[in-house]
């Protein structure tokens, strides 16, 4: 194993494992270590330093790491409930409730948690994948609005009456799949490299709440399709989901 | 006493002869432990620096570049008096068994 494997290993560990202030001050450390050992290290093996992922989890102790591990599994569990609703397609009486809490949970523990320790980071830009990644969501956001207008305009008109509920379901479990799975790379993005990155989680979160009530809305079988303003309920949860995934992807980009 | 405690002990003990950086102090102990990965030693290293056993401070000798140099405290110097005791009463045990 030469130097750039071996740091590679150990520096992704490390930031999975440490927060990232303490990895960026240990790596610093191992980087004046390997530039005393550098000609020698290059090409050869550097069996005194060891297995790199052995090192980095001799480095991060328990108490540092389990609550890191606690949070984690907390914020994937908001994302994880509402995917198997959404691919289930079977939701509780209330699902509204159910997706505020989640939604307004993984808000508050991606905002506590990775909240900046100093202002250093915001002296570098922001990454530009996060900026196409958002783009993403963004569009993807929209296939909830769009399936509730073609619902309102009656527009599935056209289609073989068996296929309009499938087709519409489909959409939504696959773009909210989708940006769930944008949501937890997020995450891990916010743990290993830029804390920013929990915008990416914040928006995914909020794309697939609006996705599961849409869903819930086309399972619950009460519409009222008789009265002209069905709608709008719907869409002011829509509008409400969307106004928190906004504000709080805005402060998680601060 | 474990060789944990050896090693926090030569640790110690060799920041109270100097200041030394920290590739220096990984190089003398794993001189003395080969068997023991620098990795092992410098979380050792940098588990006394939380426990304020050791501090750090930039610093530079002549014209060579700066580098991160340890020296102990108050709290590292008792803590070094405290297992050089255990260790000579281990010895001195070991000594009364007859085992040398």
């Amino acid at each position: 194993m030469n130097k750039q494997i071996f740091l590679k290993k150990f520096s992704r560990t490390l930031r999975w494992r440490l927060p990232k202030s303490e990895a960026d001050e240990i790596l610093a450390d191992y980087d004046e270590i390997f530039s005393h050992h550098l000609e020698a290290y290059d090409d050869i093996s550097i069996p005194q330093l060891g297995n790199p992922v052995q090192a980095a989890k001799r480095l991060s102790p328990a108490k540092v790491y389990y609550p890191w591990l606690a949070v984690f599994g907390m914020m994937t569990c908001c994302l994880l409930l509402s995917e198997i609703l959404l691919l289930h397609a079977s939701f509780p009486r209330y699902p509204d409730i159910l997706m505020y809490i989640l939604l307004l949970l993984g808000l508050a523990i991606s905002i506590v948690w990775f909240r900046p320790k100093h202002r250093a980071h915001q002296k570098t830009p922001v990454p530009k994948h996060l900026f196409y990644m958002l783009l993403v969501l963004v569009v993807m956001a929209m296939v909830p609005v769009a399936m509730l207008a073609y619902l309102r305009m009656n527009l599935f008109q056209h289609l073989p009456f068996s296929l309009h509920g499938n087709i519409a379901g489909l959409v939504l479990q696959l773009s909210g799949t989708m940006a769930a799975a944008l949501g937890l790379y997020g995450l891990i993005k916010a743990r290993l490299s830029d804390s920013r990155w929990r915008c990416l989680y914040v928006m995914g979160l909020s794309v697939l709440a609006s996705c599961v009530l849409e869903l819930a809305l086309l399972h619950s079988m009460s519409l009222d399709i008789s009265s002209a303003d069905w709608w709008i309920p719907y869409a002011t949860n829509l509008g409400i989901v969307w106004g928190i995934g906004l504000i709080g992807s805005g402060v998680s980009l601060c | 006493m474990l060789k944990k405690d050896l090693i926090v002990l030569c640790l110690l003990h060799i920041l109270s002869v100097e200041d030394l950086y920290g590739y220096e102090i990984l190089r003398r102990i794993y001189q003395s432990f080969p068997d023991t990965q620098e990795s092992s030693i410098y979380a050792l290293l940098r588990e006394l620096c939380k426990q304020q056993c050791t501090e750090q401070y930039a610093g530079k000798i002549s014209d060579g570049p700066t580098r991160k140099y340890y020296r102990i405290t108050k709290k590292g110097l008792e803590q070094r008096d405290a297992l050089l005791h255990q260790w000579r009463r281990l010895r001195d045990t070991l000594s009364a068994l007859g085992i040398e």
